[in-house]
């Protein structure tokens, strides 16, 4: 019997992937955003009023991760921006490797802002980087309150989150407080944007702090 | 089950390892799991147990040890344990905390049998 010493992180191969992935959106001066909730959140819809509110100022391209179906990617076309849908077949995450092969399709540097809309699962994306810049996450109101405690990692990994569907507040029993209060327990830097996408409101304020992550990242590319 | 994913590159490290030694056969891995990762062991195993077919590691028994949460305070001071269902600072209960250990997922050794002449 022989002992052989490894020691290498199990993603090993998936974080070398997505540090390229990264260096070459750098490098093309593109931001990229890796969007992440439980199925169900309003993480399209969210993305639809996004892209509604910016494309004239920013140029917006979508990567959608669904396990079936081309239905997301549609709906995002219809906004009039590129979008290409990747369906996992089973997978409960994207990976680097599935970000890497779809690269070809867009032109990087026609591009300043690249959303990738994960599988909805509030567990297992937290674990893989897809080489973005910032991973947001979505919280819906009817979901509960409990979930931050219920999925740590997504809230620690999480740069900023998007509290959703606050129109229904007054119908549900959703402790905003409580919620928020767990979320910055896992997370003391989180940013916290309160928006409702079928009400339109909250809108200013996220788009706002997207467009200073854009920035951040073109003037990365200038220096 | 993302579990699935993570048993496939546990077996290709495994035996990317084992054949750079010119081992024929592996006995064991020893792995390294975090409290704080959302990886369930029992669902790991088994992933493990269907990705590990028809490879040098085919009869490799996986050693799954848990790593406890460990937290630093960034208001006080503190470090040590403290339960993922808490994640406040037990001393002086700020929340202001970061993770030092509890998110590994690593593969640290394995045992091999077989070494081929080099």
């Amino acid at each position: 019997m022989h002992e052989i010493s490894i020691e290498s992180d199990i993603l090993a191969s998936n974080e070398m992937c997505a540090q390229h992935n990264r260096q070459h959106f750098i490098e093309h001066g593109v931001y990229v955003l890796n969007l992440m909730s439980g199925p169900g959140a309003g993480k399209t819809t969210l993305l639809e009023r996004t892209i509604d509110m910016m494309k004239d100022r920013f140029r917006i391209a979508v990567i959608e991760g669904d396990v079936q179906t081309h239905a997301d990617a549609d709906r995002i076309a219809a906004h009039g921006v590129p979008a290409v849908q990747i369906n996992t077949g089973g997978a409960c995450h994207l990976d680097a490797r599935l970000i890497e092969n779809v690269m070809p399709r867009f032109d990087l540097d026609a591009l300043d802002l690249l959303i990738i809309e994960n599988v909805g699962n509030l567990v297992c994306p937290a674990e893989f980087d897809l080489g973005e810049h910032d991973k947001v996450m979505l919280l819906s109101v009817t979901e509960g309150a409990d979930k931050p405690l219920k999925y740590p990692v997504m809230f620690h990994v999480a740069k900023a989150l998007l509290l959703t569907k606050v129109d229904l507040l007054p119908y549900v029993d959703f402790d905003v407080q409580s919620a928020l209060r767990d979320a910055r327990v896992l997370n003391l830097d989180l940013q916290v944007f309160q928006l409702s996408s079928r009400a339109q409101t909250g809108f200013e304020a996220w788009c706002e702090w997207l467009e200073g992550r854009i920035k951040r990242v073109k003037s990365l590319v200038r220096a | 089950m993302h579990e699935v994913s993570l048993a496939i590159e546990i077996v290709r490290t495994i035996v990317d390892a084992a054949t750079a030694n010119g081992a024929l056969r592996v006995e064991s891995a020893e792995i390294e799991l975090g409290d704080l990762t959302c990886v369930d062991p029992e669902t790991l195993r088994f992933a493990f147990e269907v990705a590990r077919k028809d490879t040098v590691a085919a009869n490799c028994v996986l050693h799954i040890h848990p790593v406890a949460l460990v937290v630093r305070c960034a208001a006080c001071g503190f470090e040590g344990a403290q339960s993922r269902e808490e994640l406040f600072c037990p001393d002086c209960e700020q929340s202001s905390l970061s993770i030092l250990k509890g998110r590994e997922l690593r593969v640290l050794s394995i045992e091999v049998e077989d070494l081929q002449d080099a």
